[in-house]
């Protein structure tokens, strides 16, 4: 047996997803949202229950007591992604939503919503304090590892943006260089949420490609979704949105992770203007 | 813009060869599982809280760290002892001494563990990404023997007693004395290693231990190739 034909190389983002967790099989929980809409999570094997609705979800670990718990759901004909981050260390959560269908310019844009709240539990208060939108990342540059040789540099520079470069040379480099030289540059739109000190919860969506490049690119209004571990240096996540398959574009979602290395990138690369904002 | 040279990514370097540790697992928590080997012996493994198993009887603190999906790398703090329980597949490997094979009771029969030494491994090079600038280079020579070579030294390779058993669906089991001297990222004294390496993903998790000074690093971490 060669071990060098093992690995699952084609599953490319997905290759060093962390295990998937079992741990909540039979765990139910009572989310009290700062929307007023509160939630009822209800966790077999396989399947959770969402307030009533039944969906196929998948768990990883942030960390020994932080799971990121995703699924998709059509309740009211919309294919949409919930993303819950269970924080049972602070016994608070997040919920972030996302789903295509409302722009009527660019159907496949994704639409975020997000929502903060805290888990019940019996014989304590309600926890007042919040997983919160933050400017702590802002000077940020890490470079993580999806494969050995799928490797993306992501720099976070503004609230409300990023940046992503890949190594000269490299697989993303030759997979994601023509489609990027045909727009101006490469930043996107982000947001960045604190989890805990050392933990943050950030989220692309890949509009501006979606706006500017529509049809000319494989990939089509991802949201990225990653829980960044800092202290340990992974990310868990995951995508959704769609990709392009015989010029149809196909359903996309997937579970990855990555391994994280410090990176320091040139001074006229992080000084550039960001090109997409007055 | 904002632009700094000290960043949140640069303070990730403070758990030594443990700093990609995959997250606890507490999936076993409440748990028991009866081990049965081909030979009739038994095991009865108790899993009380988060941090306590109860083996045949006596009490023990323990981590568990997930290798892959449904299998569980278990660390003992009674001497020298791991546990890799694989419910996939439905057999054990308990790592003392030796390698010592079961059948999980309820998912397996103890007279079709699938699970045993092997050979399937010689000839391989990859080199383990344990950390930043944390690794390990592991050379497959033979059924019986790696070479290891730890950061920051990959030019101070030694040949060291191995025994390699395969799991199945391209999981193995590494059982290693280590190349453990002064100068190298493992702390010097933790002299063996145990391993559980997924070739489909390529990923590590496992331990380095001294059995003397009953201390432990649990890992875990990507894998390289050599020579791609």
């Amino acid at each position: 047996m060669n071990l060098e034909d093992l690995p699952r190389e084609l599953d490319g983002l997905t290759q060093f997803a962390k295990p998937p967790c079992h741990e909540l099989d039979g765990e139910r929980f009572h989310l009290v949202m700062d929307s007023g809409f509160d939630i009822d999570l209800e966790f077999g094997r396989a399947m959770c229950v969402w307030n009533g609705w039944s969906a196929e979800y998948h768990c990883v670990k942030a960390d020994d007591d932080t799971y990121l718990v995703t699924f998709i759901a059509d309740p009211d004909g919309v294919r949409e992604c919930h993303s819950f981050v269970l924080d049972l260390e602070q016994r608070l959560v997040t919920h972030h939503t996302c789903a295509a269908g409302r722009n009527p310019r660019h159907p496949l844009l994704m639409t975020d919503t997000y929502d903060f709240g805290a888990i019940e539990t019996e014989g304590y208060a309600l926890p007042y304090r919040r997983h919160c939108f933050t400017g702590d990342l802002l000077g940020t540059q890490v470079q993580w590892h999806w494969t050995t040789d799928l490797v993306s540099r992501h720099a976070y520079l503004e609230p409300s943006f990023y940046r992503v470069t890949w190594e000269e040379g490299g697989r993303m480099e030759e997979t994601f260089d023509e489609e990027m030289s045909m727009i101006p540059a490469t930043d996107e739109l982000a947001r960045y949420i604190k989890i805990k000190d050392r933990m943050y919860l950030f989220v692309v969506t890949e509009e501006k490609v979606e706006r500017l490049l529509g049809d000319n690119q494989p990939f089509r209004s991802d949201s990225m979704l990653f829980i960044e571990n800092f202290d340990r240096m992974f990310h868990v996540g995951r995508a959704f949105g769609a990709m392009m398959v015989g010029g149809v574009p196909e359903p996309l979602y997937m579970i990855y992770g990555a391994f994280g290395k410090p990176l320091e990138l040139p001074e006229k690369l992080l000084s550039l203007p960001n090109r997409y904002t007055v | 813009m904002r632009s700094e040279s000290v960043t949140l990514a640069n303070t990730g370097e403070q758990h030594g060869i443990g700093q990609y540790r995959f997250p606890r697992s507490y999936f076993l928590t409440g748990k028991s599982y009866g081990l049965t080997a081909a030979d009739g012996a038994r095991i009865r493994l108790e899993f009380l809280d988060r941090e306590r198993v109860r083996i045949d009887g006596e009490l023990s603190f323990f981590d568990c760290v997930p290798a892959a999906e449904d299998v569980y790398f278990v660390s003992l703090l009674v001497a020298a002892r791991f546990i890799v329980l694989d419910l996939k597949r439905g057999h054990a490997v308990v790592v003392d001494d030796t390698l010592a094979f079961f059948a999980i009771d309820g998912l397996r029969d103890a007279g079709d563990i699938a699970a045993g030494l092997t050979d399937e491994m010689t000839g391989t090079s990859v080199r383990w990404h344990l950390g930043a600038e944390r690794y390990l280079d592991q050379q497959y020579v033979s059924d019986k023997e790696s070479r290891l070579a730890w950061s920051p030294r990959p030019d101070k390779a030694r040949s060291c007693r191995t025994a390699f058993a395969a799991l199945g669906d391209g999981l193995f089991l590494i059982e290693a004395d280590n190349h453990a001297v002064p100068g190298l990222d493992v702390p010097q004294g933790l002299a063996r290693l145990v391993m559980v390496q997924d070739f489909h993903r390529v990923l590590v998790t496992g331990c380095a231990y001294s059995s003397v000074f009953n201390d432990r690093i649990l890992f875990s971490g990507y894998g390289e190739f050599a020579g791609r």
